[in-house]
């Protein structure tokens, strides 16, 4: 579907923040806090599919966690489906987990080895105590036939699959609750690419057929070009940009964005010609020590004396693509 | 003529009653050059480079034919003692993730200066001072403090830079890298290829480099070789092959990486996938490996394997392919 500015939010947060205090070398030490997620206000229109790019570090994850209420947010607030989920805990808690699930990125260390796989995929609906038993084997049944596998494969452990089998496994656990929301963090990152393709291939029929709304974090800007509706782009925690899909791969504005696109290694059919590689220098700063003005200063060829003193703050470049760059209007 | 950097000829290993992990795999690398060898999981790719290596990992697996040179020197017939002076000198190897690879307990200088005096007696100050350099010449800045420091202060990136110059310190004519850049993300990877660049273009080291990655291909190899289920189905220059794959295993590798696109689509698209999986050793059957998930198999694909074939230089092995082997 297509969204526009009037599709109601399935997600909204309004500047998130996680922090982790770290441990003191020694009581007289300052205090030290890793800024993982530092300021994130994004909006996920219902029926689409929003990805979220960066480097590890970026605070991708999270910031995905931080959304599920698996991991504490330390400030900002939360809304699923128009509703404050930020304080919101017990039965309600568990309410929203039926809501909103998540397909991991290792489908070999999400799934527990001496587990059958039928009887993991039947957990959350055991935790949330949906339907009764038999119900909920049928259910887990049905859910096996349509992620691709039979539903005798339920009775065995996970080492007897495939990765791309156990990634199936891993939906079919996702969509046991029948959430509306489902989070992909890293879905296809540790599979061979001829299984990518077939296990992105299954998401996009699950999407079009149960109306799934999708958070997709990945570092595969290739696969986030072919799928997302929108797209923002993590740095050290911020929003340095974000746009729809079209605006942000045709007409990049932030210097990061610009290196994340060029360091893409390209298969150019026409001619084969090797391109060099244009690497942008060094590596993300350490997220404890963090400098005063942008995070990116230290690695951005463009940065002015400024950009070292003063943060900049996301601001609207284009209707609906921000940009927080100090050298872009 | 001198003889290539690496010649592999009708390469076999085969698991103890199982069935053969590598079939008659042939290529050659000439020095100097770039070799990508592709392909999923379990087509034999880091077995061959294991067998290079005389690395097996374990005795059930056995090579049964074929030859191995190394600039030259036959690696199947040398003493062990011979094999492990040759492996630094002659050729080293990296992998996908340098942290398994380097030693915890010791500092990245150490580790260095061990490499470096594998290869060549030197005073340890004068080891050290080279590794110092080996450090800068990979583009690891202030090498003096890193020369001190563990692996677990490194980053990915920094990591593999190390592994990188202990892999160049015995200046090996053959540089054998699996999946070096994997683990890393895509900026640290586009860093990653201008030192092996770099490197290579200084020293002359051929690298084999192992990726499932065809993007990673197109940067970096001079030829390709295509692997599916222990065998060679495809060998031919990069752009011959990234323009006009002949093998339908090739064209469907190409085709189902979602790589950045040229236009975009209004929607989620399709993507083209290669339906099934790689094999299990013990279900090959006689025939083509691939005919099971081949849009284009028949009956005959299905009943004799087709030979590698086509003009030397580019060939493939598929008997669907026109310039390719007659049934």
């Amino acid at each position: 579907m297509t969204a526009t500015p009037e599709t109601p939010a399935a997600i909204r947060t309004e500047e998130l923040e996680v922090r982790f205090p770290l441990r003191r070398r020694s009581p007289f030490a300052k205090p030290a806090v890793v800024h993982a997620v530092d300021g994130v206000s994004i909006t996920v229109r219902r029926g689409t599919t929003f990805g979220i790019v960066g480097e590890s570090g970026s605070g991708k994850t999270t910031t995905a966690l931080a959304i599920m209420r698996l991991q504490e947010a330390t400030g900002g607030r939360i809304w699923i489906d128009g509703e404050d989920i930020t304080e919101r805990d017990g039965p309600a808690l568990r309410e929203l987990r039926k809501r909103i699930q998540i397909i991991f990125q290792d489908p070999y260390s999400s799934l527990n080895p001496r587990r059958r796989v039928g009887a993991a995929v039947r957990e959350p609906l055991d935790l949330i105590g949906i339907g009764d038993a038999a119900w909920r084997d049928r259910h887990v049944a049905e859910l096996f036939e349509r992620v691709g596998l039979q539903p005798e494969h339920m009775s065995l452990f996970p080492h007897q699959f495939s990765g791309g089998q156990r990634q199936r496994i891993g939906i079919a656990r996702a969509l046991a609750t029948r959430p509306a929301i489902v989070v992909c963090d890293e879905p296809v990152s540790a599979l061979d690419v001829a299984i990518q393709a077939q296990i992105l291939n299954l998401m996009r029929e699950l999407k079009q057929e149960f109306g799934l709304t999708y958070l997709f974090i990945s570092h595969n800007l290739g696969i986030v070009q072919r799928i997302c509706d929108e797209v923002a782009v993590m740095y050290l925690g911020r929003v340095v940009e974000q746009a729809d899909r079209h605006t942000l791969f045709a007409r990049p504005q932030h210097p990061y964005t610009k290196a994340l696109i060029a360091a893409v290694p390209r298969v150019e059919p026409a001619g084969g010609t090797r391109s060099p590689v244009r690497s942008s220098a060094g590596e993300p700063p350490s997220p404890v020590d963090l400098p005063p003005g942008c995070r990116f200063a230290s690695r951005c060829p463009l940065a002015q004396p400024r950009c070292h003193a003063e943060a900049p703050v996301l601001r609207a470049h284009a209707p609906g693509h921000q940009v927080a760059c100090h050298l872009v209007d | 003529m001198a003889s290539p950097a690496l010649r592999v000829h009708d390469l076999t290993v085969e698991l103890g009653g199982v069935g053969r992990i590598l079939d008659g795999v042939s290529f050659e690398l000439p020095r100097g050059q770039t070799l990508g060898i592709v392909g999923e999981s379990g087509c034999g790719k880091s077995m061959t480079a294991l067998a290079v290596m005389q690395l097996m990992p374990s005795p059930a697996l056995r090579i049964t034919a074929g030859e191995i040179e190394v600039a030259g020197e036959s690696m199947l017939r040398a003493s062990e003692r011979r094999r492990r002076a040759m492996r630094g000198s002659e050729l080293a190897m990296i992998f996908q993730d340098p942290m398994t690879s380097l030693n915890p307990l010791y500092t990245v200088g150490d580790q260095i200066v061990e490499s470096i005096r594998k290869n060549e007696a030197m005073p340890r100050r004068r080891a050290m001072a080279r590794a110092g350099e080996l450090l800068g010449a990979v583009g690891i800045p202030d090498p003096e403090r890193h020369l001190r420091e563990y692996p677990h202060q490194l980053s990915g990136g920094k990591r593999q830079r190390v592994m990188i110059a202990m892999a160049l310190a015995g200046d090996p004519g053959l540089l054998i890298a699996d999946e070096p850049t994997t683990a890393l993300d895509v900026t640290v990877q586009a860093q990653i290829f201008d030192v092996l660049r770099a490197m290579q273009a200084r020293l002359g080291t051929a690298i084999m480099m192992i990726t499932h990655d065809m993007g990673a291909v197109a940067e970096m190899a001079d030829r390709v070789v295509v692997m599916y289920a222990g065998r060679v189905v495809e060998e031919g220059p990069v752009g011959d092959i990234l323009t006009a794959p002949r093998h339908p295993y090739t064209r469907g590798l190409i085709a189902c990486i979602p790589h950045m696109a040229d236009r975009t689509f209004d929607e989620w698209p399709e993507l083209p996938a290669i339906a099934g999986t790689v094999p299990e050793l013990a279900d090959r059957r006689h025939g083509c490996a691939f005919a099971p998930r081949c849009p284009l198999a028949d009956r005959h694909c299905a009943e004799a394997a087709p030979p590698l074939a086509g003009a030397p230089g580019w060939r493939s092995a598929c008997w669907k392919d026109p310039i390719g082997a007659r049934q």
